[in-house]
């Protein structure tokens, strides 16, 4: 139980980083030609695409649960993967998107940092020493 | 880890230095897999980042955890088994007789009596007796149990008011707010108070919406932040304090002075705790902890207090009591002097003992302040007794009186009735979980949380708080025949054992304590003269 309410401001990244990581885990989940091509690639099709989906869907409900900052860490996670996944197999630019993937990832990254950051105290275990 | 590390002849310190480098290698060498071998080898580089960026966070930046800052993430463990620690020795390590406040025996006694079990127990008592226990003398020849009067105390008569208000049982539920408590748990005392025929106290939280909806007869507590009844500077307002002693159910009126977990410091209400609700019925803002000002702004000496329970008693027109915890007993002569003087007396006095329970208090309050009740008592019994008070001064007592031995002993040693409080949450099913200043009493008892509160059906909780009170009603009458008093009146000191001393040995302490209280009584006077002749010149 948080000593203080949170600032209302932070249900803007909250909302954004879970409806980002609503909709790749529907496109995910529902063999969007784009995620399949891209799991391919990773050698992760259809296991780790559909695992990362589930992953992502369960993010998404905990930002809007009370347990957001636990998903801010979670989604964090996931996209330290995606990140890793861009760097060293994917390349930065996707489908001649000019970056805009990876800019979206690094978005999502930083509202999923902020929602963990600001309610840090609230983390299970963690939330004293931080 | 140091001194465990002699003990378990482990030495930690290389432990985490090995954990600290192991750690960083790790991630490389899956993140190395993960881009030769398989990605889904990343599925383990992504959770050690975190750690490594948390091992370094822990290492390098903060500084407020020295264990951490030297020893990193391993001392962690450290924090995990501590926060852990009273669930365990609450659940495994304890004994039964060693919690604080209230041990195992204790509480499984209330327990046991909320829901209607056989409490006779065999073999032999618990406790250790080490002759520093009070304990209740029995007669040789015990009374027949029909020989019993039933009991009954009226407050106010002395006064010829209208609206005086008869105790049938000596037993009260003592002040708890809506506030201190959830809903639940404040409606289902006050329809178990009302069930057993007993007074139930509000607590000092303002319009008792939640008390009064059960209709059962209440004592309303008036704090020194007058929550209710108020103006906005903390003042009485007597338009307000007219009306509400004007419902039916109000009884009595209590004007709470100090209290004995925190007695000298106003009431706390920790934000946490502050619905929007609680907020309107006690007229304070939310987000900020309320703290009540440590004295009626109107009661500044003997002679102002006096006068101001006058007025509480003129414009309520019912029985006005006072609370306090006995501090300086100075203090406490000179107010009998003044009520003397003034020809005014409150119509009775709640003695709450140190030990006394509270929602929230500064700990060193809680600690280390006031005098503890069994000693309080004979000490304020005389002192009514010398000031020619004591027949319309009728006397209450509070702190840790859950047991039917532990609310005799208060009544042998001057109490007419006595107040419980946390004998009732323990029959509610409080679990003694301390956390009633943090909104998160896990059985719904201190919160007001929805979920938590869901837990606690008021029905069946009120019928719990019936069970208890007719328990401890059947005790006191098999007490009061082994005693050979016919009456809770009858009872005294001389049936009582003082702690360490055989009953002759009593006597004599009696007879020392009252050499004793003759020498402390000059020095009062001496003392409030003294003021008196100060504040005059």
């Amino acid at each position: 139980m948080s000593a203080e309410r949170p600032p209302l401001w932070l249900w803007v990244p909250r909302l954004l980083a879970a409806a980002a990581m609503a909709v790749v885990a529907y496109l995910k989940l529902t063999n969007n030609p784009a995620d399949v091509a891209l799991f391919a690639e990773l050698g992760m099709e259809p296991t780790g695409r559909l695992l990362i989906g589930a992953i992502e869907g369960g993010c998404a409900l905990l930002l809007l649960s009370p347990y957001a900052p636990v998903g801010g860490v979670f989604t964090c996670a996931v996209m330290t993967g995606a990140i890793i996944a861009h760097a060293t197999k994917l390349g930065l630019i996707v489908d001649g998107d000019g970056g805009k993937h990876v800019m979206l990832l690094a978005a999502v990254t930083i509202c999923a940092v902020t929602v963990a950051y600001v309610r840090r105290r609230e983390l299970p275990l963690l939330g004293d020493t931080l | 880890m140091g001194g465990m590390a002699i003990s378990f002849a482990v030495d930690l310190e290389k432990v985490s230095k090995a954990a600290n480098i192991s750690i960083p290698v790790l991630t490389a060498v899956s993140f190395a897999a993960g881009h030769v071998v398989s990605f889904y080898f990343h599925f383990l580089t992504v959770p050690l980042l975190m750690v490594a960026g948390l091992n370094v966070y822990y290492l390098r930046v903060q500084k407020t955890h020295a264990l951490l800052a030297n020893f990193g993430i391993l001392a962690q463990v450290r924090y995990m088994f501590e926060s852990i620690g009273p669930e365990f020795r609450q659940y495994l390590f304890l004994s039964d007789t060693e919690e604080q406040p209230f041990n195992r025996v204790e509480r499984a006694e209330v327990y046991r009596k909320a829901k209607n079990i056989d409490s006779a127990s065999s073999f032999g008592s618990q406790l250790r007796f080490d002759g520093s226990e009070f304990k209740l003398l029995h007669s040789m020849f015990p009374l027949p149990k029909d020989e019993l009067v039933p009991f009954q105390l009226t407050l106010g008569e002395e006064r010829g008011i209208d609206r005086s208000y008869t105790l049938t049982n000596p037993l009260m539920i003592s002040a708890m707010s809506f506030g201190a408590l959830g809903s639940h748990a404040v409606r289902a005392l006050a329809r178990g108070a009302k069930r057993a025929g007993i007074a139930m106290n509000t607590g000092e939280g303002g319009y008792p919406k939640y008390h009064l909806a059960e209709g059962g007869d209440l004592i309303f507590q008036m704090g020194t932040a007058k929550f209710g009844v108020r103006n906005d500077d903390a003042t009485l307002n007597d338009d307000k304090l007219r009306q509400l002693a004007a419902e039916d159910s109000i009884k009595m009126i209590e004007v709470k002075f100090s209290q004995g977990a925190k007695p000298g410091k106003g009431g706390l209400l920790p934000k946490e705790k502050i619905t929007k609700e609680i907020s309107e019925l006690r007229g304070v803002p939310m987000g900020k902890d309320v703290v009540s000002p440590p004295y009626h702004l109107e009661c500044r000496d003997p002679a102002s207090t006096v006068k101001f329970i006058r007025r509480v008693q003129e414009v309520s027109g019912l029985p006005v009591g006072i609370k306090l915890c006995l501090g300086q007993d100075t203090d406490l002569v000179g107010l009998l002097r003044e009520m003397n003087k003034q020809g005014v007396c409150p119509d009775y006095l709640a003695i709450d003992g140190a030990e006394g329970g509270t929602g929230a208090a500064p700990k060193a309050f809680m600690d280390d302040f006031g005098v503890p009740l069994l000693e309080a008592l004979p000490v304020v019994d005389a002192r009514l007794r010398e000031e020619g008070v004591r027949d319309k001064l009728k006397l209450f007592a509070a702190g840790k009186l859950i047991s039917p031995g532990k609310q005799l002993l208060a009544m042998s040693l001057g109490a007419d009735a006595v107040y419980s409080a946390r004998g009732f949450m323990l029959a509610l099913g409080c679990i003694q979980a301390l956390q009633c200043n943090q909104n998160t009493c896990p059985v719904g008892i201190t919160t007001h949380q929805a979920h938590l509160q869901k837990g606690l059906d008021i029905e069946l909780k009120a019928e719990r708080i019936y069970n208890y009170v007719h328990h401890l009603e059947h005790d006191w009458q098999e007490a009061l025949a082994a005693l050979g008093k016919r009456s809770f009146r009858d009872l005294g000191p001389s049936n009582v054992l003082m702690p360490g001393r055989l009953q002759g040995d009593a006597l004599l302490h009696r007879d020392q304590e009252a050499a004793r209280l003759e020498t402390f009584e000059l020095e009062a006077s001496r003392r409030v003269r003294g003021r008196h002749d100060g504040a005059s010149s």
